[in-house]
């Protein structure tokens, strides 16, 4: 094949793309400190050394431009389908992921288990239309996506238990696994091209984000009703967590692919308990509910970085390591407020108030990060979120052997976090053409803000209740083309692109009272 | 090939296991009393003892008289009468003496035989079947599996 001019072509292209796609590959870390050593077998290793969260958002934005969220982490398919209006109205163990004091309200021992789906699409306009490789043809780009990656994933398992009833008086007590905060955000992006020729073959240049865990709450929980409208609640949450996120990125040029791969992972733990407050002046018919959150340390450990280049024939692979130091996060405290009201006996309507303070957020690093851009007043681009839900629940059927209550709901969805904005990064031209991107020290951009619409249903039988719930959002969000500030050959322009995207989210929670 | 195959085996296996677990029978009265031998019937006699199982020469069934539980074998059955015989004690209410002895004796019969009993079919007051609850089985067996499901993504988020 490769005695043909198309395979010789093939040949060149992918060497070419693969040495001159460094920056795709991560080597921005190039530009850092490094110490190189040369190795028999033609393999580089490059030691970064310490460098802080500057750094990262540079080469690997993706990993620093996120939420930290802890709102669609709360559990329930029936609290979804009503917009997460849900304070006032949450019982028995569900309770523990929305207001603690409502774990009072159950007279069986009960069991809850929660998960939820995430499906997501998006569209792009802004691409590039060509990509200029030295020595060859234009690559024309057809096609460019970056989208959300979906998938099933478990929330929440509580188990809940009365302790003890005496008039008025009742005690509760539950023990649950939850997740805590969402901190990961997996992303697929692929980009199709074609030489610019009359008999081509396809190119594609594809990153495939991988990530699992969360920062999740092991609890016990403790409710008293002191008076037939008073209810009181606490969580104990014992944070702990892992962040590994993979980014393997792929050339495949005529079906010949090959790779190039980073792994980075992180260690959470910490403690914070939740507080909660039920009031019932008219029990069953005008109920109110508050949660607060105190201020806590959210511990960041073990920062380590792999990353190797593309693998290409005669050319060297870049091996490289390094660290993020550890950090603690002040994170501030957290408020939510919600009233439910009944005025039909088949009809509940619900309203939330909540806020976190994001921007309050302090970062220390415990090790200083050696990096030229240390930036270590530098946090996370962390913005404020106050959210407002409502939502109704109408018991459609009531039937001998069940019921049948739907939902609907509305809430506003401001994301934690500020998007990219170029205003992030500072340009160095001294040696132009090759210029040298660090980031400004601070974040500009916009905070993302969408609202979000639901609905859902449930099944509730005698001792066993099912509750789904769907919500759509949709917002815009600002991103690197290829996920890279800049590169000669990828990014020369260092440009920035819009990308809408469409995200839904199915809820199915499943509760046992025996 | 053989992967799938463990797969499929598996997800076989967790189902029949939750069945297993909570498989739920539920109790049909019979209005008119009649039953035959291949039916699992509980007898409720008007002194509140009960026979359980299926009513037919030869069968093993379960006798209750207050606190105490026998497994008995049917004797005979006639349009008056049904005979037990070979009573063995297995359990008795608010007491593990039974239980704990059987288990540390391995063996099934510790004490003698109790006297055979004989029950007039006009002492008896109520006649159910018992029946496979398919729609209380299926909303346990979902929830036990969607629940095993759920522990099993939260341990994989932390692997």
């Amino acid at each position: 094949m490769l005695r043909t001019r198309m395979g010789r072509l093939l040949g060149k292209t992918v060497l070419a793309l693969t040495a001159v796609l460094a920056g795709f590959s991560g080597a921005p870390f190039l530009a850092s400190p490094a110490q190189a050593q040369f190795t028999p077998t033609e393999i580089i290793h490059m030691d970064l050394g310490v460098f802080g969260l500057g750094t990262l958002a540079t080469a690997m934005p993706s990993l620093v431009y996120r939420p930290m969220d802890d709102m669609n982490v709360r559990p329930g398919g029936a609290p979804q389908g009503m917009g997460g209006a849900y304070l006032a109205r949450a019982q028995g163990p569900l309770a523990i992921g929305w207001e603690p004091a409502g774990l009072v309200f159950m007279d069986r021992t009960t069991i809850v288990v929660d998960g939820y789906n995430i499906g997501s699409s998006s569209s792009t306009r802004d691409y590039p239309d060509s990509f200029l490789v030295p020595d060859q043809p234009p690559l024309l780009t057809s096609s460019y996506r970056m989208n959300l990656k979906g998938g099933m994933r478990g929330r929440f398992m509580a188990a809940g238990f009365p302790l003890w009833e005496s008039g008025n008086f009742r005690v509760a007590g539950a023990f649950s696994w939850r997740r805590y905060m969402e901190i990961i955000a997996p992303e697929t992006m692929v980009s199709d091209l074609v030489f610019g020729l009359e008999r081509s073959f396809p190119v594609s240049l594809s990153m495939d984000i991988s990530e699992r865990g969360a920062i999740e709450s092991l609890a016990p929980s403790f409710a008293v009703q002191v008076h037939p409208s008073l209810a009181l609640g606490a969580n104990l949450n014992f944070l702990s967590g892992r962040l590994r996120a993979g980014n393997l990125r792929r050339i495949s040029a005529g079906g010949f692919p090959v790779d190039a791969e980073t792994e980075i992972s992180f260690k959470y733990s910490g403690f914070v308990p939740d507080l909660g407050v039920r009031f019932l002046p008219m029990p069953d018919r005008l109920e109110f509910g508050a949660r607060y959150s105190p201020s806590y340390t959210l511990k960041v450990r073990g920062g380590r970085l792999f990353s190797h280049s593309f693998f290409a024939p005669g050319q060297p692979l870049f091996v490289s390591s390094g660290r993020v130091p550890g950090y603690d996060l002040e994170i501030p405290p957290a408020l939510g407020i919600g009233a439910a009201v009944r005025p039909l006996d088949r009809l509940w309507i619900t309203a939330d108030w909540n806020q976190h303070k994001w921007e309050d957020t302090k970062l220390t690093y415990k090790e200083a990060p050696q990096d030229t851009a240390s930036m270590s007043g530098v946090g996370l681009p962390l913005r404020d979120v106050t959210s407002f839900h409502v939502g109704a629940e109408y018991l459609l059927f009531k039937w001998r052997w069940a019921d049948l209550p739907v939902r609907v709901g509305f809430h506003t969805s401001p994301q934690s976090y500020a998007q990219l904005d170029r205003r992030d990064v500072e340009v160095d031209d001294t040696f132009a053409p090759l210029l040298q991107v660090t980031h400004s020290g601070t974040y500009n951009g916009q905070q993302v803000k969408t609202n979000a619409m639901s609905g859902g249903a449930s099944l509730r039988t005698a001792g066993i209740e099912y509750d789904f719930g769907v919500e759509t959002q949709q917002y815009k969000v600002s991103t690197w083309y290829l996920d890279v500030p800049y590169d000669i050959v990828a990014n020369p322009d260092m440009t920035l692109l819009r990308v809408r995207r469409t995200v839904t989210r199915l809820h199915l929670s499943a509760s046992y009272s025996f | 090939m053989s992967r799938n195959l463990f797969r499929t085996l598996a997800c076989l296996g967790a189902v029949i296991l939750a069945l297993g677990f909570h498989g739920c029978s539920k109790r049909v009265p019979l209005a008119d009393g009649v039953f035959e031998a291949q039916q699992r019937i509980m007898l409720t006699l008007k002194d509140g003892r009960t026979i359980e199982g299926k009513i037919g020469p030869g069968q093993k069934v379960e006798y209750r008289d207050g606190d105490s539980v026998y497994r008995a074998r049917v004797a005979s059955v006639s349009a008056e009468v049904i005979q037990l015989d070979d009573l063995i004690l297995l359990d008795q209410a608010n007491s593990y003496s039974m239980v704990s002895q059987r288990l540390a004796d391995a063996k099934t019969r510790i004490t003698e035989p109790a006297a055979p009993v004989t029950v007039p079919r006009a002492e008896i007051e109520k006649v159910e079947e018992l029946r496979f609850d398919t729609a209380l089985s299926a909303r346990r067996t979902s929830f036990w599996l969607y629940g095993g499901a759920i522990f099993v993504m939260l341990l994989g988020e932390r692997s």
